[in-house]
């Protein structure tokens, strides 16, 4: 039988369905008398509710904030000193604080007709002046988003090692304004809510596109005052998901509540227009940075002031300041500082609040650091490799505790880097540049090198101010009595391929067939309680739990199996299905049917808690695991019209232990494009009254198959000494090391004209821009 | 909404005479239908044009090319004596849309649904494409310049459509070119379009020149300066440059979200000049 276990690159047991068409979103489901839901959304991003006028005839169809009784407001408070806590109204009642804003809710028997009654609904809003900057919303006499605050910053931080000797007397000293732009998160499929009350089993049943159903279950009982026994949530095939739906969305409890009153099923599918507008948004970093260095690039300190446009409201569960907190203890990258500074500002304005992104933070401090990296490596004129070579954590000082006491766990970065210039051909590049091309564009080499930590604990979260994020995970087993195993976990797959590789992981402890092992997933009434899929913490910690899991079903079934071959316990083994025994072996499809079936032939005293097993797995380190890689890309640029053509792309990943390779490799690719549309064309503009530019997927500009080059992928494998099979996190990774990769390539194409682009993306305008800029610059100094 | 696939043009100009309310032609429906299902037309009568010969057919003739107005993409994209003569026609063609919308997008409907970004039309303009159009009147020619009068605007009158674009005689050494500026490199609307044709003499002098530009004007710009800092010259720097300054003046663009006017006027200049290099280069060949 070829190798299933960990290591092989199965196909995807999920695959089947989707490729037949066959999977189940929450959009294909439909249940007799169910309403669509179509939402009242506000026009203005800062205004006063005057009225909300509904014509007499449609006072069935549509519900404003007082008549949703006894519905509580979002709240998601950070356990930092000095957060500013934001009440988040399922639908607006007083204020208007954004441009999509809730401000009823219209039903009707689809959704086109719910459509029609929100065409007849009339808000009267008395506009108030809106904040849509991030760094005038900290100017004083701006209007306020939160009257109540005095100010318009949810959180301010501070990490201080001491910085000002380095500032002062540093060789090299290299500071920039960089900006990261608003983007918008877009999975394939978007937000929807079904919910229903059932009679029987007296509970809300809520099928939820939902990247977390237990938090989700939570957040909904607490908002709408009912036990969590009395909610259900499951979450179906969920089509992509990257963070956008790992919060708690105000649709969902205004759903919920209108099934409870309304006693019917009642859904909402989210459009692209919703996402787009008033919905998905993400990012938006600003950061004022100075990087030190002595003559050779040995870097003496890192300061920085980073601000987060953290939008109008804090998000339940991950709260408004997950970015910019995280930003503060992960700036200092995979590098050795000796000194640290770093000042940030979660700012609230009146946008959509930002939500978690696939790479959290990881992404723009990745791009601030690398580009800070690579403008020291111009300035003392050595290749920006070897400058990173220079202060990167050998292997040798593994395991490493950073200068904010990150503690990584095992790597070997410089090898990682070197590796992954030699496959970009560092050398090659540089003579090509020396050369030109024939047809004037400028072509750029661009590194980005970055460590992920994933799978971290309580300890790394309330320390964010996070609270509620346990370091373990469980996963209930059982054998069944033909043989096959159940696995039950708390996580929901939305496309990682769990249901193949938690498979394999219970293969390689059990022997079992892949095919008779099920994921059970995405349902608070079928798994174990979690906090879901997210982080990168599933293959670690929920891998670890079905480890586990099938490790103690192992010894009942070897228990049984010992008796029915009237062998010592010692002298038998689990393998390839078999209890084996030197006296014989007895398949693991028997030890269940005796079980199950033939209890006559077990021992009286056998042990009565059966072939189900619930088991918990802790990391031995609430750190978690560091997976890293460099990305490295050569493009051109063409000058004239400022646009960008990826020619090379490389990455070198070390994920630890791979369960599945080419799992692995998929989310590389996936996460490669998301960096390559962060860098290059993914913007979600605001015009200076709040109001969202892009409403569509023909202006929000994705990459697309044609953007995204073919992507050179080597693996290293150092494993990490806290995970159970040595496997680390690394769902996030591509979207985080591609990022720097890119922007660092353009700028080192547009360093050969003098221009360099401080801000994602790197559109052809701005690329033109920065060109004409240089441009006049020397003209003006020529004159 | 009543829906009529007449199999000839008589047929079809009755059809549209005596329709009571809104009537539309529909070719390959790639823009009408979904402004139908959007909502943004509500016509009482659409006729169906692709059943009629004269609108699918593609004839070579000595004295030119005629192309049924409803001809595909991807029908187009297959002919190889029009892929050899106008290249420049067929690569807007083939810009347009997915592989999908290729098998049903045609250069009629691209003229007649008057966006000022459609490709087609600065490639048609620059190639001297003249419009065979029917209706109640009979049949009658214009230069498809003088058909969409602005946005979603055409000159044509109630009840005529056009029925096919002829297209000069080639002559030796001329060619022509069309290129596009999208910030993807697929499957996107233009924000600046560009599309010139070319004949040089032996000498390799331009003899005559067509530029035409899209989106950057409410309608398709016809940039006689353009031509004119072309012709005469053999497409060295100087007339490049010249041409580049011409097609920059030429532009009166909108500033939105999807390019600056400075950003358009600058990058239809550098198009057109990377057009007119395409073209020499073809026409050098011929």
């Amino acid at each position: 039988m070829a190798n299933t276990g960990i290591g092989a690159a199965v196909a995807r047991k999920e695959d089947g369905r989707f490729l037949h068409g066959r999977g189940q979103f929450v959009g294909d489901i439909k249940l007799a008398g169910m309403l669509d839901a179509a939402f009242v959304r506000s026009p203005v991003a800062h205004g006063r509710i005057v009225s909300i006028d509904v014509p007499e005839q449609f006072h069935e169809a549509v519900f404003t904030a007082k008549d949703l009784t006894g519905l509580k407001t979002i709240r998601a408070n950070s356990g930092l000193k000095g957060f500013k806590s934001s009440e988040q109204p399922p639908l607006a009642s007083n204020k208007v604080r954004l441009v999509g804003e809730l401000l009823a809710v219209c039903v009707g028997g689809n959704r086109a007709l719910a459509e029609d009654v929100v065409d007849e609904v009339f808000a009267n809003i008395e506009e108030l002046e809106p904040v849509t900057d991030m760094l005038s919303a900290r100017a004083p006499d701006v209007p306020l988003v939160h009257e109540e605050w005095g100010d318009n910053v949810f959180l301010e931080t501070n990490v201080d090692t001491g910085v000002e000797a380095a500032l002062a007397s540093a060789p090299v000293k290299i500071s920039r304004r960089l900006r990261m732009s608003r983007q918008c998160m877009a999975p394939l499929e978007g937000r929807g809510v079904v919910a229903e009350w059932n009679h029987r089993t007296q509970q809300l049943v809520v099928h939820t596109a939902t990247q977390i159903p237990h938090i989700v279950r939570t957040g909904l009982a607490e908002c709408l005052g009912l036990d969590e026994s009395a909610v259900r949530v499951t979450a179906p095939d969920v089509g992509g998901g990257f963070g956008y739906k790992a919060i708690l969305l105000p649709e969902e409890l205004v759903v919920c509540w209108l099934a409870i009153h309304l006693h019917r099923p009642v859904r909402w599918l989210e459009d692209r227009r919703e996402a787009l507008t008033a919905s998905a948004n993400a990012r938006e970093h600003y950061y004022d940075i100075t990087l030190c260095a002595d003559e050779e690039g040995k870097f003496l300190a890192l300061d920085a002031k980073v601000t987060v446009d953290a939008g109008a409201y804090s998000s339940y569960p991950f709260t408004a300041c997950l970015e910019a907190t995280q930003v503060a203890s992960i700036l200092p990258g995979p590098y050795n500082f000796p000194a640290y500074r770093c000042q940030t500002w979660s700012v609230a304005t009146n946008k959509c609040p930002i939500l978690p992104y696939r790479g959290v933070a990881r992404a723009g401090v990745c791009y601030a650091l690398e580009s800070m990296v690579d403008l020291v490596a111009r300035k003392i004129n050595k290749e920006p490799h070897d400058v990173r070579l220079e202060n990167l954590i050998t292997p040798e000082q593994m395991p490493f505790d950073n200068i904010v006491n990150k503690h990584f766990d095992s790597g070997d970065y410089p090898e990682c880097l070197k590796r992954a210039a030699a496959a970009i051909d560092v050398e090659g590049v540089r003579k090509r540049q020396v050369l030109g091309e024939p047809d004037g564009r400028l072509v750029g080499l661009g590194m980005g090198i970055f460590n992920e930590q994933a799978a971290h604990g309580t300890a790394v979260y309330s320390a964010w101010g996070i609270p509620m994020i346990p370091g373990y995970e469980q996963a209930f087993v059982r054998f069944t009595p033909d043989g096959g195993l159940e696995v039950r976990v708390g996580i929901q797959c939305h496309g990682q391929g769990s249901e193949t590789t938690l498979a394999q992981v219970a293969h390689e402890i059990l022997g079992l067939d892949i095919e008779s092992i099920k994921i059970v997933h995405g349902d608070t009434e079928l798994s174990p309680y979690s906090t879901g899929t997210w982080g990168s913490r599933v293959m670690v910690m929920s891998g670890g739990a079905v480890a586990t899991a099938c490790e103690k079903l192992c010894e009942r079934i070897q228990l049984i199996g010992a008796h029915l071959l009237q062998a010592e316990l010692e002298d038998t083994q689990v393998e390839d299905g078999y209890v084996k025994a030197p006296s014989g072996q007895i398949s693991l499809i028997d030890v269940a049917r005796t079980w199950y079936h033939r209890p006559q032939d077990l021992p009286a005293d056998v042990d009565r808690q059966g072939l189900e097993v619930t088991a918990g797995y802790k990391l031995r380190r609430d750190d978690g695991t560091f997976s890293y890689a460099a990305h490295a890309a050569v493009l051109a640029v063409d000058p004239h019209f400022g646009t960008v053509e990826i020619i090379k792309y490389v990455v070198v990943e070390d994920g630890g232990v791979l369960i599945n390779p080419m799992i692995v490799d998929g989310q590389i690719l996936g996460g490669a494009a998301q960096g390559i549309g962060t860098a290059l064309y993914e913007e979600m503009p605001f015009d200076e009254n709040g109001q969202p530019l892009f409403s569509t997927l023909a202006d929000y500009v994705l990459p697309g198959a044609t953007e995204v080059p073919n992507i050179h992928i080597e693996h290293m494998e150092t494993p990490s000494p806290y995970s159970l099979f040595g496997q680390k996190g690394i769902g996030e990774g591509g979207a985080i090391g591609s990022v720097a990769a890119v922007t660092n390539a353009v700028n080192d194409a547009l360093c050969r004209v003098g221009a360099e682009v401080c801000e994602t993306p790197m559109t052809p305008r701005r690329i033109l821009t920065a060109i004409q800029d240089a441009k006049s610059q020397r003209e003006s100094v020529g004159t | 909404m009543e829906y009529k696939a007449p199999s000839s043009i008589d047929e079809a100009v009755m059809l549209l005479a005596q329709a009571n309310g809104k009537a539309h032609v529909l070719a390959g429906g790639t823009d009408l239908l979904v402004q139908i299902r959007a909502g943004f037309t509500k016509p009482t009568l659409v006729v169906d044009v692709k059943n009629i010969l004269e609108l699918r057919t593609i004839s070579v003739a000595d004295d030119g090319v005629c192309i049924g107005a409803a001809v595909t993409g991807a029908e187009l994209g297959e002919h190889d004596a029009v892929k050899a003569a106008w290249p420049g026609l067929v690569e807007a063609t083939e810009l347009i849309g997915s592989t999908q919308i290729q098998g049903r997008a045609s250069l009629g409907g691209n003229l007649c649904n008057a966006s000022p970004a459609a490709d087609t039309v600065p490639a048609l303009v620059a190639a001297s494409a003249i419009c065979l159009i029917a209706g109640p009147n009979g049949q009658r020619e214009a230069p498809v310049e003088q058909i969409v009068t602005g946005p979603g605007q055409t000159s044509l009158k109630n009840s005529e459509f056009v029925v096919q674009f002829q297209l000069p005689k080639k002559l030796p050494r001329s060619a022509d070119a069309y290129l596009r500026f999208i910030p993807r490199t697929e499957m996107d609307i233009a924000v600046v379009g560009a599309g010139v044709n070319l004949t040089l003499d032996k000498k390799g002098i331009c003899q005559q020149a067509r530029v035409a530009l899209g989106a950057v004007a409410p309608t398709v710009l016809l940039v006689e300066a353009g031509a004119k800092a072309l012709i005469g010259s053999t497409l060295d720097d100087a007339a490049l440059d010249k041409l580049r300054a011409a097609a920059s003046a030429a532009c009166n663009p909108i500033d939105d979200k999807r390019g600056t006017v400075e950003f358009r006027v600058d990058v239809a200049g550098v198009l057109a000049k990377r057009a007119v290099l395409i073209a020499k280069q073809r026409a050098e060949m011929n």
